[in-house]
């Protein structure tokens, strides 16, 4: 226990000097908390429009849509739109992502389901299969963050471009 | 591994987060800072068991929460300054009858609460029976009448 001073008639442990000191403290405190709740809002912590980040663009070969900031064990998106230029003869469109970044996430799902994987010492390629008037084809990707931290990502197409993405992972 | 680390970390924030809110927001309990108080425990419950409901991480994370509190209770021991940091300190709102108004301000009293304790505790009916008003380092108020003190 603080030792008790005596005030007038009573014997008490108050401190003026950090009770002023702690008052202060709590209201820049509080501006910290609100400023935090704003920013929540806004998306730095993921889920919003600060969070939403993209590349390319789906009127080009590829367009990527990929989640700027998400949370260890909360769903993310990465999104794929290809230009109908970009499918191939045969119908099928050959998606690869780096295999380093994709190994810190849990895989939830992949829409639509891709006809086949292939796992290269660098890369993961999927392959995935449109009707010939598919039009633009979207391919998601429902992800579960595994690691945290900052995660470097790449995403391409087989032959065709590809881009660099970061991501922060919050604990 | 992870639970104590979880324990810990929702323990310190926890901490940090009511003591920052200040002391009176812990103890004038209303039914409303009840149901509010129940909402942070479940919401702060899945992040710190994230989804591994077996008996040993519940064991770990209860010890851990303890552990913790035993810790800071022996450091508050052996250190004033934590203890003022980590409980704060009373402080007096009435002192010799007179109101401080500035104090009261700060620390979210008003004279209804004052008089609302001296009611409680000692069926005091005016502010002028009241020698001393203290809000405790707990947030409690707590009244010293005229007539008892000398």
């Amino acid at each position: 226990m603080t030792k008790p001073q005596r005030f007038g008639s009573i014997e008490i442990s108050q401190d003026m000097k950090f009770q002023e000191r702690s008052w202060r403290v709590q209201r820049a405190a509080w501006i910290v908390m609100l400023l935090i709740t704003l920013a929540a809002l806004a998306g730095l912590f993921g889920d919003g429009f600060l969070a939403r980040g993209s590349a390319g663009s789906p009127s080009s070969a590829l367009g990527v849509n990929y989640a700027r900031f998400t949370r260890l064990g909360s769903n993310s998106v990465l999104e794929a739109e290809i230009a109908s230029a970009s499918i191939a003869s045969d119908s099928t469109v050959r998606v690869w992502v780096d295999r380093e970044w994709i190994d810190g996430y849990e895989i939830l799902s992949i829409t639509p389901e891709p006809e086949t994987t292939e796992l290269l010492a660098d890369r993961a390629v999927y392959t995935f299969k449109f009707g010939p008037a598919a039009g633009k084809a979207k391919v998601k990707y429902s992800l579960d963050a595994r690691v945290m931290g900052l995660a470097r990502g790449r995403i391409g197409l087989d032959g065709g471009p590809s881009y660099h993405f970061s991501q922060f992972i919050y604990p | 591994m992870n639970s104590v680390l979880r324990a810990t970390a929702v323990y310190l924030f926890l901490l940090l987060i009511f003591r920052l809110a200040g002391n009176r927001s812990a103890a004038q309990i209303t039914a409303f800072d009840l149901i509010l108080l129940l909402v942070v425990s479940e919401s702060i419950q899945e992040a710190m068991i994230t989804d591994d409901y077996s008996l040993t991480n519940a064991f770990l994370v209860v010890i851990t929460l303890v552990g913790l509190d035993i810790m800071m209770s022996l450091w508050k021991q052996r250190s004033d300054k934590v203890e003022k940091i980590l409980d704060g300190v009373p402080i007096l709102v009435i002192e010799d009858g007179k109101m401080q108004h500035a104090r009261m301000k700060m620390e979210r009293v008003d004279e209804g609460d004052i008089l609302s304790a001296a009611r409680a505790h000692h069926g005091l009916e005016r502010l002028d029976q009241i020698k001393h008003a203290i809000v405790e380092a707990s947030g409690g108020i707590t009244i010293v009448p005229r007539s008892k003190a000398g």
